[in-house]
């Protein structure tokens, strides 16, 4: 970290999500607590971080957890509502309850606990009733929900867009068919009559606002996602983040209801379109999803592209026994599976909270389970190396693994039950980094099956590498882009639908683990080069047009 | 030493003659139990908590837990998948004859009973220490089970003495020579792999009729089941098959050495016992290629034809073979040799060391 005294560039970051999220594990949130890091090394960006009120302790507490300075490298500030109260001036969220506590919970505060306790018991004999009740109708509401309810509703947002799906369903009743062709002949005449530019809508965006912004700083606004709408009472340029354009690619895996209308996937497209054309650049981690989504299928034009592909992570701060070598010996594996074990018990995981992970081989497996990340290919290699090789490898994952039947990407479960691999397999839900790093580092061996990244190489390949444990890759359009970058990496990346040819690659991997990891770390030091800081300053550049680093545009052949 | 041996309430085993066999070995009492669930606090009048599994409720307890098994010195456990919440009364030793629900899917354990499985290794890992007597078996008691290395041993099986005659004759059924088929009910014994194959061979020309010898094996007949159902759609093999059901030891061996090849066609071949069976009867063995059971034949001498567990086609070549070489009168080259006396008492001495030090 570099917290230099040179005037930094400010930087607007926009991650207006309405709904609680998570600023641990996965996704974009983890980038973003990179960036910041990149720009703590760097000394010449500060990011000004807006966030909804209601993930303000959640954000809070990461970014207080990375090697950055509050006020050098990063500001919070709050998106409040027009007509919200005033945000505190100082954030009483984090470290303790909050001083301005409302009037019955310091009535509780001052009653024993025992009496509370009593009270709770009566409270929750009177809901049992309720309880019970939510319980038996919960698969009936959400078939319901599934298969009509969600499409009644959305109906009262939006008629027109509705309407023809309603009229396949009405089709079908006694005299229906005429309905149905009148439903259709309306819809169309009134799509007709919408105004197709997407500023016609922006009149629905919340009256939003940030007290604590000074005139012109900052001076752009860099979306986290596309979907994430700036109203019109934020002022500053716009430039969008699209890492991906996934639905596009892997539409019919989705839950049917989120591909009807109103579902998330159009409210996604909407709120997208709208944002793309307002927008001065689109930054993409990749050329191809530049190429591809951003240019091919959303129409954007490509002088607009920028692509900041991510940079290698490096996790090992999180570790601190690791070696200088970074390679794993039987005491810092037996040290990552101590921290493993420590977790697991915490959370009442049972079967991880006293297993011998450090005399184990596992397979580690950082991703959620989405239609492009093929977990079902490694269940399958799994399947193939425990039942029918007589094996004795692991997978552990950091996917919920949810059982819903009505959405055909989440597999999961249901293979898990149908193989009985539900030992062999185990989910660590939400693990923090240090976690995430323990678990990387006494792996075996990492793999990421994944068909389709928005990115070039994998951040799972350089989290895992750099923490001594070899990584393997699907073939898709990241991983070749990557190849074009490092070749060297070939015959680590395999064939997406070859379940048989993975179990072999695992095995043979873990077999010849210490040459695997000797040519992977070779690749990882040359990926370094390009840093986080390096990354955070391109952000920079595109954002304000001061050129700290040089950043590459789609070239016409690409284009 | 006393030794007791504890064993379930179940139509499996004959009690009667296993006690006349222990009086007749001498200090080997036999006696069978049943499990109950019994609420914890009640458990707690005649058990220290500390010997309580933690947070457990109910737990499961033998009838006599007051007695024998309260006052016995150290158990040794054959571990069963599904009783997992054994009060952990006395220093245990673990004995796990397989992790069979690990190599097949569908198999025993299956669904629901996985969480009945790890809450049992979950109680393994406190006891002891606990053993095997294959290495894929020891390697799946660390990572199956979660048990410490250096806790989970392997130890030699040690073979049945030869029992005494049960009276029981032969079956009237089938030919001499013929096919022992072992198996039973479970998911893990591969029977449509296994129907499948019989069509093959006899479509090959295999003419040798088939024994089905096991526990619950007349239920294979039986309309409902899915073998009974393969047989429907198979119509040269009727005639051909026929259900001995589960025999005494002493008639399996037998029937065995009357029919000359035992087959079993496991998905996963883990347990020793047929192995050691088909070779003490000096029959030809066909079995599904694996770890445990090369490891076994190279031990202890065992001459065994295999096939791969999915490969019907495989299995009935091995079948063919086998029946090659009983026409032949070929011998089926087993060299049946137990662990020797040092290595035994080494192997089962270091468990007891082990409970002895634990108490």
């Amino acid at each position: 970290m570099a917290e230099s005294a040179r005037p930094r560039v400010p930087v607007g970051i926009w991650a207006g999500w309405d709904f609680p999220v998570q600023f641990v594990g996965e996704g974009i949130q983890r980038v973003l607590g990179m960036l910041v890091e990149g720009a703590a090394e760097s000394g010449r960006v500060t990011f000004h971080i807006a966030l909804r009120p209601v993930n303000v302790a959640s954000g809070l507490a990461m970014l207080r957890g990375l090697r950055a300075r509050e006020g050098d490298s990063w500001v919070l500030h709050v998106i409040e509502d027009a007509g919200d109260a005033p945000p505190p001036t100082s954030y009483p969220l984090m470290g303790g309850l909050p001083h301005d506590l409302p009037p019955g919970a310091k009535r509780l505060l001052a009653m024993p606990d025992r009496r509370i306790a009593s009270g709770l018991f009566v409270a929750g004999l009177a809901a049992t009733p309720l309880f019970m009740l939510r319980a038996l109708l919960r698969p009936a509401w959400r078939f319901a929900w599934t298969h009509g309810l969600r499409l009644s509703v959305a109906t009262l947002r939006d008629p027109v867009t509705a309407a023809p799906e309603i009229a396949v369903g009405v089709r079908h009743l006694p005299g229906g068919r005429r309905l149905a062709q009148a439903l259709l002949a309306w819809s169309a005449e009134r799509q007709r009559d919408r105004t197709p530019t997407p500023q016609a809508s922006t009149s629905s965006t919340p009256d939003w606002r940030i007290r604590s912004l000074e005139p012109g700083v900052p001076a752009g606004w860099l979306c986290l996602l596309p979907n994430l709408i700036i109203p019109p009472s934020i002022p500053g340029r716009r430039f969008v983040m699209l890492p991906d354009a996934v639905m596009l690619d892997f539409t019919s895996a989705w839950n049917p209801a989120d591909l009807a209308p109103g579902g998330t996937w159009p409210s996604w497209f909407s709120a997208v379109s709208r944002n793309l054309a307002v927008a001065d650049a689109v930054l993409t981690i990749s050329a191809h999803v530049a190429r591809n989504h951003v240019v091919g299928h959303l129409g954007v034009d490509a002088t607009k592209l920028r692509i900041v592909p991510v940079p290698a992570s490096d996790l090992a701060v999180a570790l601190p026994f690791l070696a200088a070598d970074r390679r794993r010996t039987p005491a810092t594996r037996h040290e990552a599976a101590v921290m493993l074990r420590r977790h697991a018990a915490a959370r009442d995981w049972t079967y991880l909270a006293d297993f011998p992970l450090e005399h184990v081989d596992y397979i580690a497996v950082s991703t959620q389970e989405r239609p492009n990340k093929n977990l079902s290919l490694l269940i399958e290699a799994l399947r193939l190396i425990v039942q029918e090789r007589s094996g004795g490898l692991k997978l552990l994952l950091t996917t919920h693994v949810v059982d819903d039947p009505t959405t055909p990407c989440f597999r999961l479960h249901g293979l898990l039950r149908r193989h009985g691999l539900e030992l062999d397999v185990v989910s660590l839900p939400r693990l923090p980094n240090r976690e995430l790093a323990a678990l990387f580092h006494a792996a075996a061996v990492t793999v990421l099956p994944s068909m389709f990244e928005g990115g070039d190489v994998p951040l799972t390949f350089s989290e895992s590498v750099g923490l001594g444990t070899p990584s393997l890759m699907a073939r898709g359009p990241h991983t070749e882009e990557m190849l074009e970058q490092f070749p060297d990496l070939a015959p680590f990346v395999f064939d997406p639908y070859d379940a048989g040819a993975l179990a072999e690659l695992i095995t043979q991997s873990i077999a010849a683990r210490d040459a695997v990891l000797d040519t992977q770390l070779a690749v990882y030091a040359t990926m370094r080069r390009r840093g986080w800081a390096q990354a955070a300053e391109e952000y920079a550049t595109v954002v304000t047009g001061v050129p700290l680093a040089p950043v590459r545009r789609l070239s016409p052949a690409d284009a | 030493m006393q030794v007791t041996v504890g064993l379930p309430e179940s139509e499996d085993h004959d009690i009667l003659a296993l006690r006349r066999w222990g009086r007749e070995q001498g200090g080997i009492g036999i006696r069978g139990f049943t499990w109950r669930k019994v609420n914890t606090a009640s458990v707690r009048l005649m058990l220290k908590p500390a010997l309580l599994p933690p947070g457990e409720e109910p737990v499961l307890l033998p009838d006599d837990a007051g007695r024998e098994f309260r006052d016995a010195e150290a158990w040794i456990v054959l571990a069963s998948h599904t009783h997992g919440r054994i009060p952990w009364l006395r220093p245990t030793a673990i004995f796990c004859g397989d992790l069979a629900p690990r190599r097949v899917g569908g198999g025993p354990g299956s669904a629901g009973d996985r969480l009945q499985l790890a809450e049992a290794m979950i109680g393994w890992r406190r006891a002891a220490c606990a053993f095997a007597t294959d290495p894929t078996t020891r390697d799946d008691l660390v990572t199956y089970a979660g048990i410490e290395p250096d806790r989970a041993l392997l130890a030699p099986p040690v073979l049945a003495p030869p029992q005494p005659p049960s009276g029981i004759g032969l079956p009237s059924f089938g030919s001499d020579p013929g096919i022992v088929w072992m198996t039973s009910l479970g998911p893990e014994e591969n029977h449509a792999s296994a129907i499948a194959a019989l069509r093959l061979y006899v479509a090959r020309g295999g003419a040798l009729d088939v024994s089905v010898c096991g526990p619950g094996t007349l239920a294979l007949a039986e309309g409902g089941h899915p073998v009974a159902r393969a047989l429907a759609e198979a119509p040269e093999l009727r005639g051909r098959l026929f259900f001995a059901g589960n025999r005494p030891v002493d008639g399996v061996q037998r029937l065995m050495t009357a029919r000359g090849i035992v087959w079993h066609n496991l998905r996963a071949e883990i347990a020793p016992f047929p192995p050691f069976d088909a070779a003490r009867a000096d029959a030809h063995f066909v079995a599904c290629d694996s770890p445990s059971l090369r490891w076994l034949s190279e031990r202890h001498g065992i001459a065994p034809l295999t096939h791969a567990p999915w490969d019907p086609d495989a299995a009935a070549n091995a079948l063919l073979e086998a029946e090659r070489r009983l026409r032949a009168r070929a011998s089926p080259g087993h060299a049946v040799r137990e662990a020797a006396e040092e290595e035994l008492a080494a192997s089962y001495g270091e468990i007891l060391r082990r409970l002895a030090a634990y108490g």
